[in-house]
């Protein structure tokens, strides 16, 4: 176990290594910089680019990116004067992160009960309601579910308020929108799952033993049946914990989402960066940890 | 057609307004040798275009909290860094300069400065400040501003608009250019409360640059132990205007308070003004209609109807233009009447009125209605030549065709295809797409459309890396030079890099010029050159300031240059 951990370090390691060659050189390629606005001149643009090292050749700064960034100094943000890259991800991935968790625990509580309600009421009408209900929900976009909300509650009846995060009523409408997807997937991979285990030998022999229901439910089957869902915990707890732009742009959230973004429009390269090695180095220890609790869900997995 | 009807109404009571005060300086005695006595109320000539007139009977003191939204979180709150307008418009609340923008909107009055005197060569003014205190309680001082005027042309602070408003005072271009040390700019104090400025030329409007953000005094124990980060919160951001910082979180909102010490706190009538950051116009909108803000900015055009519709929505001219750049350097569009060919053939009226709803005003000429001539006694364009007459657009048509056909492509025969370049957006985009139609079937000519992200278009259009292009110009204080300047041979936003040295010529004499007739002419001489004769730019509309107000707010203002003013706004119970 040990070993294995020590070697998806390692190789988590040379994987952000690439991801941050490639995206340096990449970002560089796009035409356009960040100090260039109609309203400043060519001298000024230049004065700007020399305080910033952005008229070194390009091996150069990479060079020095990786120097500073073994020091843990991710550079500053050009687009926003004063700001730190480490500092603008410390104070916004905590918004969007505890957004995302409420999401992500709204999602589960939901979805694991209905997906096995589906399962266990299989073809009855129960099931079809689930089912046809979690299709739909599937297929909504996010900024279709947020608007939509947005203008409900917040504008025509003006019961929750629109902007930002200052009560606990500002959670409502946003988390709704990030968790309504993930719930309904989560409600059809955990609906089949089920179905798939429902024949299994184990099943046959613990209702054989005369076990009731509730017990082959949780003792045997949903440990079995929840592991395609911890699969796509990995990658959906990775984008929900660091921010949706389209939600936080709607919501007028302060988070970390918007920045993915705006940061490569505004091409503010550090900024760039950091958002992209924050989100590589989430993504990977999430599937980390979500291979380590295979093993533990199943012993069957061995490492 | 209601809502037309309703713009048409807004615009005659704007005109009717700027008419009221301009009879009122007309009236007032000029006194030519004293121009610390007119220049106040000199500007309100043509800068009246306050939709909200100040009612007498303000509530003073503690009124109610205003929640404001302008625009998405501003690169910097630091005066110096600004080069934008909502930054702009917090400097105006949270700074003030030796002059500042009348809170009604209607032109320029003192600030810091109590009074002042010029030499006779234009050059050296010298300004005597008020009593005020800054946020934390301590006097301001004329130190103050050498400190804030030296650093805005210090080249290691690396100021954006340091070469535009820095070149004005003495030895600001060679400062900036790091040949001289940033101790010898042209300006001195001569004691705490004696500023002493010399300028590089005789600047007629340098009492307007005096109100603008770059020329905020600053604190030098505040900005210096804390470098780019003493903006950040309340206990290193100090600030000498109207109000003070209480809290400002990125992404959120700035809340800004009275500042007690500050010389006129007594007319302040806000508790608080919330200036919230959205970076989604239906998000503000959403909290507009919820009633959660008061004032939002530049509305969704697609709900300028509905809101009409719920008399909510304003707007008043802007000091700016919409045009094409033609690459003067790439042929067919190095000759002149194909320029102007391609120019005349822009049906601008169906632009404006069409395309924008009429939430914009058809272009006659480069410089738009609303700037005011070099002794403030008028508007600039009343009395002279236009350029395009959007009215007459058959007339228009037969031009083009005869300057195309002069050009040696009669009809469009031969004409190679043209790009059109303009960024992402959908008003972009329909006005592209209504370009690429006139100059087909009027002209006969083949033009592709190319719309990138905005940063690609701003490389692109300052390498000249294109045919016609997508600009616009909004002005920085209210002289038409601050639009002239942009086609000058050495500008840097020269895109279509037209060089000229006649307009260069009349451009420099203007800047030299003392009297103002002669100056003004000049100016007018070198929009001639620009339009009339060489055809370097095709203009297309004069940009307004749009709002949403909640009908309950009173007592603020807007200038033409596109600030709001909350000084005195209240919400009427």
């Amino acid at each position: 176990m040990l070993k294995y951990v020590s070697i998806r370090v390692i190789s988590a390691v040379v994987t952000l290594f690439i991801v941050i060659t490639a995206t340096f050189f990449l970002m560089f390629l796009v035409p356009g910089g960040p100090f260039l606005s109609e309203r400043v001149n060519q001298q000024t643009i230049d004065l700007m680019n020399r305080k910033y090292g952005l008229d070194k050749p390009l091996y150069v700064q990479y060079g020095n990116y990786l120097k500073n960034m073994l020091k843990g100094d991710l550079g500053v943000s050009y687009k926003r004067r004063g700001y730190t890259i480490t500092e603008i991800i410390l104070e916004k991935f905590p918004v969007s992160a505890r957004m995302g968790g409420l999401a992500i625990l709204t999602a589960l509580i939901i979805s694991v009960p209905l997906g096995i309600l589906a399962a266990y009421k299989r073809n009855t009408p129960v099931d079809r309601v689930i089912m046809i209900i979690s299709t739909f929900g599937m297929s909504l976009p996010s900024f279709i579910i947020s608007v939509t909300l947005l203008y409900i509650l917040g504008m025509w009846l003006k019961v929750l308020p629109t902007i930002g995060l200052q009560t606990p009523q500002n959670y409502i409408m946003p988390v709704i929108a990030l968790a309504l997807n993930p719930t309904c997937y989560i409600i059809r991979l955990m609906r089949s799952s089920m179905l798939d285990i429902q024949g299994q030998d184990y099943l046959k022999t613990a209702r054989a033993k005369g076990l009731p229901e509730i017990l082959v439910l949780f003792k045997h089957a949903l440990k079995n049946a929840v592991i395609p869902v911890i699969t796509y915990l990995g990658p959906m707890t990775t984008a929900v914990l660091t921010g949706s732009f389209v939600i936080e742009k709607i919501f007028s959230i302060p988070g970390l989402g918007k920045y993915f973004i705006d940061s490569i429009s505004g091409r503010d390269y550090p900024m760039i960066m950091g958002t992209t090695i924050f989100f590589a180095a989430i993504l990977i220890a999430a599937n980390l940890i979500v291979d380590i609790l295979y093993s533990v869900m199943d012993p069957r997995i061995q490492y | 057609m209601k809502k037309i009807l309703s713009l048409a109404l807004a615009s005659v009571m704007v005109f009717a307004l700027a008419a009221c005060a301009k009879q009122n300086t007309d009236s007032a005695p000029t006194d030519t040798d004293a121009p610390a006595e007119s220049a106040d109320s000199a500007a309100a000539a043509t800068d009246g275009v306050n939709p909200e007139p100040l009612p007498a009977d303000l509530p003073s003191g503690n009124g109610t909290a205003i929640n404001v939204f302008k625009a998405t979180t501003p690169e910097t709150i630091d005066p110096t860094m600004n080069s934008s307008l909502d930054g702009g418009q917090y400097s105006a609340h949270l700074f003030e300069g030796l002059m500042r923008y009348k809170w009604d909107g209607s032109g320029i009055e003192h600030g810091m400065a109590e009074e002042y005197t010029v030499s006779d060569d234009g050059l050296t003014w010298t300004f005597k400040l008020r009593d005020s205190q800054w946020s934390d309680g301590q006097a301001v001082k004329a130190e103050d501003f050498v400190y804030a005027w030296r650093r805005l042309v210090n080249p290691e602070v690396a100021s954006p608009y340091a070469s535009d408003m820095g070149t004005f005072i003495m030895n600001g271009e060679k400062i900036i250019a790091g040949d001289l040390p940033k101790e010898e700019l042209g300006v001195k104090a001569l004691d705490d409360k004696t500023l002493e400025v010399t300028l590089q030329n005789p600047t007629s409007f340098f009492l307007q640059l005096a109100a603008f953000a770059n020329f905020s005094p600053l604190r030098e124990d505040a900005v210096e132990p804390n470098g780019d980060n003493w903006t950040k919160t309340s206990d290193t951001f100090l600030s000498n205007g109207a109000f003070k910082m209480q809290s400002y979180a990125t992404d959120d909102r700035l809340i800004i308070v009275p500042n007690p010490g500050y010389w006129d706190a007594a007319s302040i009538v806000p508790s608080q003004i919330n200036f919230f950051f959205l970076a989604d116009d239906v998000a503000a909108l959403a909290a507009f209609r919820a009633g959660e803000i008061d004032y939002i900015d530049t509305p969704p055009e697609e709900e300028v109807q509905a809101l009409t519709n719920d008399g909510l929505f304003g707007a008043v001219p802007q000091l700016g233009t919409y045009y094409v750049s033609y690459n003067t350097k790439k042929a067919p569009l190095d000759n002149v009447n194909v320029r102007k060919a391609l120019t005349l053939a822009i049906d601008t009226d169906f632009i404006a009125n069409t395309i924008r709803n009429g939430a914009v005003n058809a272009a006659e000429a480069f410089i738009g209605d609303g700037f005011a001539t070099t002794d403030y006694d008028s508007d600039f364009r009343s009395g002279w030549q236009t350029y395009v007459a959007p009215s007459d657009y058959e007339n228009n048509k037969a031009l083009a065709r005869q300057a195309l056909a002069e050009a040696g492509y009669p009809e469009g025969a031969g004409f190679p295809k043209l790009e059109y370049l303009f960024n992402d957006s959908t008003t972009h985009k329909a006005i592209g797409e209504a370009l690429q139609n006139m100059w087909k079937t009027v002209l006969g000519i083949d033009v592709e459309l190319k719309m990138t992200d905005w940063a690609t278009v701003l490389q692109d259009r300052r390498n000249g890396n294109f045919d016609i292009a997508r600009n616009g110009w909004i002005a920085d204080y209210n002289d038409p030079v601050t639009m002239l300047n942009l086609f000058t041979s050495n500008s840097g936003n020269n895109d279509g890099k037209y060089s000229s040295a006649d307009y260069d010529a009349k451009i420099a004499a203007s800047s030299k010029e003392a009297d103002p007739a002669k100056r003004n002419q000049l100016l007018h001489e070198a929009e001639d050159i620009l339009i009339g004769q060489d055809w370097a730019m095709g203009p297309v509309f004069y940009y307004t300031i749009t709002w949403a107000a909640n009908p309950k707010l009173k007592g603020w203002g807007v200038t033409p240059l596109g600030y709001q003013f909350f000084h005195k706004a209240y919400i009427e119970p």
